[in-house]
């Protein structure tokens, strides 16, 4: 609504305010269509969902916990959480013919990226996007999975129960500053959009990246200047064997303790994640 | 110069054969023959591009004992087409000539005298800034000219070297060749009989790959002539020298 | 006096040369040493720190210096395969080193080899230059048309076998896409020391050559007959350009347009001798790479790059476009 008073008040272009409100009005309507539809949609099958394709790994281990796994009938290639289920190939290019052989009537997707909609309106499939950016929303996202599976005493469960674990995090005195790297060559870290900077403030630290990014290409001397006290380097797809940060020439002036992660741990936004956050926790104290 | 004993040499199928020559400083030699009897390979031959058996004595020595660049200062071979695919100017594909008689770091103040000679004396100083590839027909032909004869070397070899060339400077160009051939061997491509028959003084006649005739001028009659070129073949002497006349057909 | 005055006024062509060379090493300074002082960290040259001497002599200068020196074999390589090629378009792309290159180096990525990246780029640049060779060369002499036949058959599957590596493993494309763009983040003293070595060997080899390269620009029989061994020559130049091509994709990834783009102006701009286009082309590389660096490293805030290979490609296509709108006759006589 901000920019929308703004533009008003810029009296000089009157037209184009003019043409801004009616996209506006029609993106409000179109909006509002869209989630009336999908409303009465979820409303209407709410019950129906018995086929479910998981397309986004870190989802699976959620969907076991709602106790809804028989109802997964395919996951992705590398996706090791259910036995006896097809593979429909990697998440970012699932197999058309096999998906649709499955018949499902609801896929787990990452993101509108890796699954547009015109997909789901093809294979007239329900999506639901299992795509959160902080531990909160990893709770919201089970919540609505809970909704839509008719698994809401379970979901509520997980809920309580993954709370609980938070509040085993071990109080800090000062909170160490933290640059995690996704990968070496390029050298990317973490920005603030990922679910790390909000695991490594959960576990008590500051990310010292802030770029509203989820994946950052960075210099590496701003590494060197960010200075972290602790450099978290994970090692798994996205980093295959990189060579130790301190073994590296241009870190050679990196005064920071450096720890090596997994990534399977770390980097999925996952019932994970909430692991992750202790054991981040417990690195952070035993530091102090 | 140049002594040949039984060479042969293949061209796919073709088969070029010289059973001896004998080429002396101050030849000016035309040499003649049908399409595909052999004269572009033959000269090939001598300039070392392709490979042969027999004897060939360059310049009292054996042609194969040779480097690359003692041949090529030797010898200066015209082909019948050039290509260049770098713009370069008129004074720069000239001066290339000279290629090997530089040591391949740089070309001399000599070379730069030379080639600024040759230019003058092929009538195309005043096209020395520009492009090559932006000139006509023979006007690129002149400067190819005379890129070979700012070689310098004692042996020049010209395939067609007058195709495109207008007639005062054809004129203009056999008269300087005429020149130059008085302490050096000249091989010039020729399908212009009457013209082969105007300005040269022994011919060397090719059929079927095979070295034919070598004449000298008096030596040449209208019977041989006709037979080689499978036309019928008339001189007309005059004061001014012999004329051919040619008749397509059954002569 | 008039025959002295020409003499003269070609060793005034000579000194033009020279003054471009001059022009060009001071613009190559003068970029190097805004390289060094600009970055994503602010260094106060008056009282540096420990930490900003170590930032600028252990991070930027290595960054800088690598930058130029890809540049320059780039430029260089692109050159040589010119000559050998005799297509105005050719470079480490369409004789498909640079593919190859890359296909070594995705290779070592998917086995998480990481730390030995350049080695395989070495020996998949020099597969595929072998590979093509092969395909190309009958009978000890290389056809340039079946050359970039060749080429361009080499590249295809190369890029097919990257597509299929990247197909087997979805959480490693971002790093091979990377990879496929290029970039100097990893730049070391040594890796300098080594590119620099490479490049001033294939230097000192090619400038015996500058005349020879020229007359090569002829058709073969007018070449060979102007006392140049043409074949050894082909050979030696395709060698020493795969060379510097492997060492750049080896550590800098693939990254385009920059053996076209740096010989080509140079060209136009009417240096179109060996013994000027390839100082010319090594400087002028040089420069070109430094520049594109430094946008890359700079233009985001908050010490975000952008991959390198972004930059060359679009100012080379843009460029690329005027050439073949405005300048279509210069790639005609090339031809």
């Amino acid at each position: 609504m901000k920019s929308g008073v703004k533009s008003q008040k810029s009296e000089g272009y009157p037209k184009r305010s003019l043409i801004f409100w009616g996209r506006r009005v029609g993106r409000f309507i179109f909006l509002q269509v869209l989630t009336l539809t999908l409303f009465f949609s979820f409303i209407g099958v709410s019950h129906a969902y018995n086929r479910i394709v998981v397309l986004y790994a870190a989802a699976s281990p959620v969907l076991k916990e709602l106790k809804a796994g028989d109802k997964v009938v395919g996951v992705t290639r590398t996706d090791r959480t259910f036995d006896n289920v097809t593979r429909v190939g990697s998440h970012l290019r699932p197999n058309i013919e096999l998906l649709k052989a499955l018949k499902p009537d609801l896929i787990v997707a990452g993101s509108k990226r890796a699954f547009p909609e015109s997909f789901s309106k093809e294979l007239k499939v329900d999506v639901f996007y299992f795509d959160p950016r902080t531990l909160d929303e990893i709770l919201v996202k089970i919540k609505k999975l809970g909704d839509l599976l008719d698994r809401k005493k379970e979901a509520t469960t997980l809920v309580h129960r993954l709370k609980e674990k938070l509040s085993e995090i071990k109080p800090l005195n000062k909170r160490p500053t933290v640059i995690y790297e996704i990968s070496a060559r390029p050298l990317k870290v973490a920005g603030s959009r990922s679910i790390i900077t909000s695991i490594i403030e959960r576990a008590g630290g500051i990310n010292l990246v802030t770029v509203k990014k989820k994946h950052v290409l960075i210099s590496p001397e701003k590494v060197i200047k960010l200075a972290p006290e602790i450099y978290i380097y994970q090692v798994g797809p996205m980093n295959k064997n990189p060579e130790h940060p301190k073994k590296r020439e241009f870190f050679r002036s990196l005064k920071s303790r450096v720890i090596r992660v997994d990534e399977y741990e770390f980097a999925r936004p996952g019932i994970n994640a909430f692991d992750a956050v202790l054991e981040l926790n417990r690195i952070f104290s035993e530091i102090e | 110069m140049i002594e040949l004993k039984e060479i042969t040499a293949m061209q796919g199928e073709f088969r070029l054969s010289v059973e001896s020559l004998l080429l002396k400083r101050g030849d000016f030699v035309a040499v003649l023959g049908n399409n595909g009897s052999g004269k572009s390979t033959f000269l090939s031959v001598l300039a070392g591009l392709k490979k042969f058996k027999g004897g060939y004595m360059l310049d009292g020595e054996e042609f194969r004992g040779l480097s690359s660049r003692m041949r090529h200062r030797i010898i200066s071979l015209l082909p019948q087409q050039t290509s260049l695919n770098m713009p370069f100017d008129v004074h720069y594909v000239v001066l290339t000539g000279r290629y090997p008689h530089t040591d391949g770091r740089g070309y001399r103040d000599e070379d730069m005298e030379a080639t600024e000679r040759v230019l003058r004396e092929f009538d195309i100083f005043h096209l020395r800034d520009r492009q090559f590839n932006e000139l006509s027909g023979g006007e690129k032909q002149r400067v190819l000219l005379a890129r070979v004869i700012n070689r310098d070397s004692p042996v020049i070899l010209l395939d067609e070297p007058l195709s495109g060339i207008d007639l005062r400077h054809q004129h203009d160009t056999l008269d300087l060749l005429k020149r130059l051939s008085k302490d050096r061997v000249i091989l010039m491509v020729v399908h212009d009989i009457s013209l082969a028959v105007r300005e040269f003084d022994r011919f060397l006649f090719f059929v079927q790959g095979a070295l034919a005739y070598d004449l000298s001028k008096r030596e040449l009659d209208e019977e041989r002539l006709s037979r080689v070129f499978g036309v019928k073949v008339s001189f007309i002497r005059h004061e001014r020298g012999i004329f051919v006349y040619t008749e397509g057909g059954n002569g | 006096m008039k025959r002295k005055s020409e003499v003269r006024s070609r060793r005034s062509e000579f000194y033009g040369s020279g003054i471009a060379v001059s022009l060009l090493a001071v613009l190559l300074v003068v970029v190097s040493i805004v390289a060094v002082m600009k970055g994503a960290v602010k260094i106060d040259f008056f009282g540096m720190s420990e930490i900003e001497r170590e930032i600028l002599f252990y991070v930027r200068v290595p960054r800088v210096f690598m930058a130029g020196l890809v540049g320059s074999a780039l430029a260089f390589s692109g050159v040589l395969f010119q000559y050998v090629m005799k297509n105005p378009l050719a470079d480490s792309f369409t004789t498909g080193v640079s593919a190859s290159s890359a296909m070594g180096a995705v290779i070592a990525i998917m086995l998480g080899l990481g730390v030995v990246i350049p080695l395989f780029a070495l020996a998949g640049g020099i597969i595929g230059l072998i590979a093509v060779y092969k395909i190309a060369s009958v009978r000890g002499r290389v056809q340039p048309i079946t050359m970039l036949l060749a080429g361009i058959v080499i590249s295809t599957f190369s890029s097919a076998t990257i597509s299929f590596m990247k197909f087997l493993s979805d959480d490693a494309v971002s790093s091979i896409i990377f990879w496929l763009m290029g970039g100097f983040q990893s730049a070391s003293v040594k890796k300098v020391a080594i590119l620099g070595f490479v490049i001033a060997l294939s230097y000192l080899m090619i400038r015996r050559d500058y005349l020879s390269l020229d007359i090569i620009c002829f058709d073969d029989t007018t070449a060979v007959s102007s006392g140049v061994s043409v074949e050894r020559l082909r050979r030696k130049a395709f060698f020493v350009a795969a060379l510097l091509t492997a060492f750049s994709v080896g550590y800098a990834g693939i990254i385009g347009f920059v053996g076209l783009i740096v010989p080509h102006i140079i060209r136009l701009l009417r240096f179109v001798k060996a013994s000027e286009l390839i100082p010319l082309s090594l400087l002028g590389g040089a420069f070109f790479m430094i520049l594109n660096d430094l946008i890359a490293r700079t233009i985001l805030a908050e010490g975000q790059e952008l991959p390198v290979g972004i930059i060359t490609s679009s100012v080379g296509g843009v460029f690329f476009l005027y050439l073949l709108i405005k300048r279509k006759k210069e790639l005609y006589y090339f031809d």
